[in-house]
């Protein structure tokens, strides 16, 4: 699609001097600053299955492991696992490579729901070891709690044991104090022979891929269904101010925003509306670009031809047009009319077709770049501050501020 | 880095003889397997005195428990209830290695995920891990810092976005412990600053992988797709000086060594049964399964004899004389015909970790004469120590047999040299699961995760990176000390 609408010879530049196509950023309606993918925060708003749509709250896929219970993928080719039903019990086919869970000497399930997986057989030994690691942690950091407490009065209470509080602290010091248990260390083994590792070992190879998939389960084992790792939906913040830029609505399967701020509804979309013909030195070449605005303001426009080092020259004067915002189509487009323009082509609602003369040199033939400006005014429905933010600040309500753009559109 | 530049690197590295010294002081303290993490930790704040000085302090702590320190051991459980009420925000461990990336949660036995270090970039590019972690190595990386800052960012938005929402989390990088300084930097740069995770903190690879094991003396032998390094850590200190690290063997030599022999021996089988050599299309065909790459996860170590046998067979010209093999030879069929893999390749590829002549650019010992060279540095009392406690980590090291043949190797030259380190050859080993070593320094780490408050104390949060601050390193020890 993108190659079709030519979106990838078009770079705007963006707030952080990256160059990108235009529906690839966003804009910030309090910063007024154009936002690409590396200049914006990423926050997960939604952890769902990418199989089933199923969402789940992060307690809850923490409780899952991040894996969906009900879906799974086959081992040896990571495709979709279908159930198939036979005498009113479940097994799971792959389409792709034919693999069942019968391969895997799996009984036929009353539930389609959770298929074994191994677990890890070490567990046991693990969780002492963590234990042990959290009982150290503990008394480590005592002396430093210590350390804090060191402005308090002192006071000889102790000493006198007058209200038999010594024992008290003695008694609870034996119950509080927790107790050390050393944890023996997992004795090293002799090296296992060659024929005991490769014992029941299957001729099928094994790629890599499948290994890292279930990394717990040996060579001489059978593979299990792939439980889907649940993924996380993606909302977008400003990086500078932290309001939202993006957010999808409820529910993982719906395609709607609740807030969406991408910049094609904030910037002129600038398109190329047909191919340039070979461009020859000296020569002067025609390039007719559309300019269409998506925003919901009209906008007054300027577009200004830069020419400088590693651009192409551009003989034009520096436009200015009128477009009508998208809203407001049925009226007529104000401005001079296409007939009695040399740079005007074409005038339609909100989209304005113009022709650029530019002029190649040498060294611009092997990646010609046309380096526009553009300048522009909105009628301040771009800016979304409270009402009181209108009223406490209003040099910032943005109405007059003027809104610049830089695009480079590659000729070649 | 060039090892050159890590032995240039080391020799620097004067003051942890002392710190080898400290730790015989403080064998007895419990908690010394942190503790390189925490003479590092102090090191940054002031010179060699503040280290002294929290040496000591960390050593009054363990002579008693005074009646005001009861009360606040109670505070500290107490604040840890409160503070497990709410746990959903533990850690976020990661390890991005030169072939593979893990990644999960702390406190959970393994990682959640295991990927390839590599994504599909806007243009539908396959980025590979070569340019992902390029700053590791100067000479290679040819472009901005900046650049690669850029892939890093859009690497590990990937997988952090992917797996797990690690906002308002704190980060562990399990990191390699060459990784340069470079990488570091963009690194802390990217996940403090453009993801900005809660804070992170670097743990390096090899005294994790000693967590599982809950150990405090072993011989760390990571071999991994990239290099192989040898560092033995004694009572929880990593002993620097005596470190070893191998380019020649690695897994991207193991695959090269796989390619060789399959150019040489590799046939293919059409659908009528003939055999004949390979040619160039079905190099490609062969290219597009990572046929090479699934044989050299697939592969045995022979033992001693069997690998004499196997020399014999490959330098006889002519008639091969007929041979024993544990591994059949393999039909792998692609697009309607078969490539034939060969015994020779499952059984006699790894070689090259023993035998150096099979590595003609490079000027690496073999894997056993390494590990024997450092065992020999060590000072006369610790060398006994170590052969009996060989960790492997890394994925290369999951082969089946090379555990017994590097004890045979090991116990040959041994008793070439007439030393006594080798009597006894164990290994550090959960026998249940042989893949461990491609995760047990992720593990490791997942483990010291789990414990809130050590790491919120050693992490680096955005507001001291913007002060300037960097994460805790083990260099910082060096540089100080010029």
């Amino acid at each position: 699609m993108s190659a079709l609408l030519q979106y990838g010879k078009i770079k705007y530049e963006c707030s952080c001097g990256k160059w990108r196509t235009l529906p690839d950023l966003f804009f910030c309606r309090h910063c007024f600053k154009i936002k690409c993918d590396d200049c914006s925060c990423r926050e997960i708003d939604a952890i769902f299955c990418p199989r089933c749509l199923d969402t789940s709250s992060p307690p809850e896929a923490r409780l899952k492991k991040h894996k969906c219970t009900s879906c799974n993928d086959c081992p040896n080719c990571a495709n979709v696992l279908s159930a198939r039903v036979e005498n009113e019990k479940y097994y799971l086919h792959c389409h792709h490579c034919r693999w069942s869970t019968r391969d895997a000497k799996q009984e036929d399930r009353e539930s389609n729901k959770s298929w074994p997986t191994k677990e890890n057989p070490v567990t046991n030994h693990l969780n002492e070891v963590t234990a042990y690691m959290k009982r150290m942690e503990v008394i480590e950091n005592a002396p430093k709690d210590l350390k804090k407490g060191k402005g308090k009065a002192w006071s000889a209470i102790h000493l006198k044991d007058k209200f038999g509080v010594q024992q008290m602290v003695e008694k609870r010091r034996k119950a509080m104090v927790p107790e050390m248990n050393p944890l023996k260390a997992h004795d090293p083994t002799e090296a296992p022979t060659l024929e005991e590792e490769i014992e029941n070992r299957s001729n099928v190879l094994r790629s890599l891929d499948q290994i890292i998939m279930q990394p717990l389960t040996n060579s001489n084992e059978l593979l299990l269904p792939v439980k889907v790792p649940l993924q996380g939906r993606v909302m977008v913040r400003c990086d500078e101010c932290e309001r939202t830029l993006v957010k999808r609505d409820f529910g993982v399967a719906t395609y709607k925003f609740k807030i969406s701020s991408f910049a094609r509804e904030f910037i002129p979309d600038i398109r190329m509306s047909r191919p340039v013909g070979e461009l020859k030195i000296g020569e002067t070449a025609h390039v007719f670009l559309s300019v269409t605005n998506l925003s919901s303001s009209p906008l007054e426009l300027t577009i200004t031809p830069q020419s400088g080092e590693g651009t192409i020259k551009c003989s034009n004067e520096p436009i200015q047009l009128n477009l009508p915002s998208s809203k407001s189509i049925d009226s007529a487009a104000g401005g001079v009319h296409a007939e009695q323009s040399d740079v005007i082509v074409f005038r339609q609602h909100n989209r304005v077709g113009l022709r650029l003369d530019v002029v190649p040199t040498e060294s611009d033939l092997t990646s010609p770049v046309l380096d526009l400006l553009l300048n522009y005014k909105q009628d301040g429905s771009f800016s979304i501050l409270a009402a009181s933010e209108k009223v406490l600040k209003p040099e910032e309500s943005g109405v007059d501020r003027i809104l610049s753009a830089h695009l480079r559109i590659n000729l070649s | 880095m060039t090892s050159r530049e890590v032995r240039v690197r080391c020799e620097a590295l004067g003051p942890r003889r002392h710190t080898a010294v400290f730790a015989h002081d403080f064998n007895k303290f419990f908690f010394s397997f942190l503790y390189s993490l925490k003479i590092k930790r102090d090191k940054l704040s002031s010179n060699t005195q503040a280290v002294l000085e929290s040496l000591k302090a960390a050593r009054r702590s363990s002579s008693g428990v005074s009646t005001s320190s009861i009360l606040s051991v109670s505070s500290t459980a107490l604040s840890q209830a409160i503070s497990s009420i709410d746990n959903g925000k533990s850690a976020v461990i990661v390890e991005v290695g030169s072939k593979l990336t893990k990644v999960g949660c702390a406190g959970e036995l393994n990682p959640r995920l295991i990927i390839r270090t590599e994504y599909t970039d806007d243009n539908g590019k396959l980025v590979t891990a070569d340019e992902i972690l390029a700053l590791n190595n100067r000479k290679t990386a040819s472009k901005s810092i900046e650049y690669y800052e850029d892939l890093l960012h859009k690497f590990l938005k990937m997988i952090f976005l992917r797996v797990l929402a690690p906002t308002d989390r704190p980060v562990i990088v399990v990191e390699s412990m060459f990784m340069s300084e470079d990488l570091r930097k963009a690194m802390t740069k990217v996940i403090v600053e453009r993801i900005r995770c809660k804070s992170l903190m670097f743990m390096p690879s090899h005294v994790c992988a000693t967590f599982p094991f809950n150990t405090q003396n072993a011989l760390v032998v990571d071999i991994g797709y990239s290099e192989c390094v040898a560092v033995p850590i004694i009572e929880g200190v990593t002993m620097l000086n005596e470190f070893e690290s191998a380019r020649s063997i690695c897994g991207r030599q193991l695959e090269r060594r796989v390619r060789e022999l399959m150019e040489k021996y590799g046939q293919v089988e059409e659908l009528g049964g003939e055999r004949r050599a390979l040619e160039e299309a079905d190099w490609e065909d062969i290219n597009n399964i990572r046929l090479i790459e699934t044989l050299s996860v697939s592969l045995i170590c022979l033992d001693r004899e069997r690998s004499e046998k196997w020399k014999e067979w490959e330098a006889a010209e002519g008639e091969k004389p007929s041979i024993e093999v544990l591994c059949e030879e393999n039909l792998v069929p692609v697009g309607g015909k078969s490539i034939v893999v060969p015994s020779v390749v499952f059984e006699t590829s790894v070689e090259i970790f023993f035998d150096e002549s099979l590595n003609p650019d490079s000027f690496d010992m073999s894997l056993p004469k390494i590990l024997h060279r450092l065992v020999s540095k060590c000072s006369i009392d610790l060398r006994k120590k170590l052969f009996p406690n060989v960790l492997l980590a890394g994925g290369v090291s999951t082969i089946p047999g090379l555990m017994k043949r590097l004890e045979q190797e090991i116990q040959y030259i041994d008793e070439k040299n007439e030393t006594k380190f080798a009597e006894v050859v164990k290994f550090y080993q959960f026998s249940e699961i042989k893949n461990s070593p491609l995760f047990v320094s992720w593990v490791g780490a997942s483990l010291l995760g789990s414990l809130r408050e050590t790491i919120e104390r050693r992490s680096l949060t955005l507001d001291e990176w913007r002060t300037g601050k960097l994460a805790a390193d083990w260099t910082d020890m060096i540089v100080k000390a010029r």
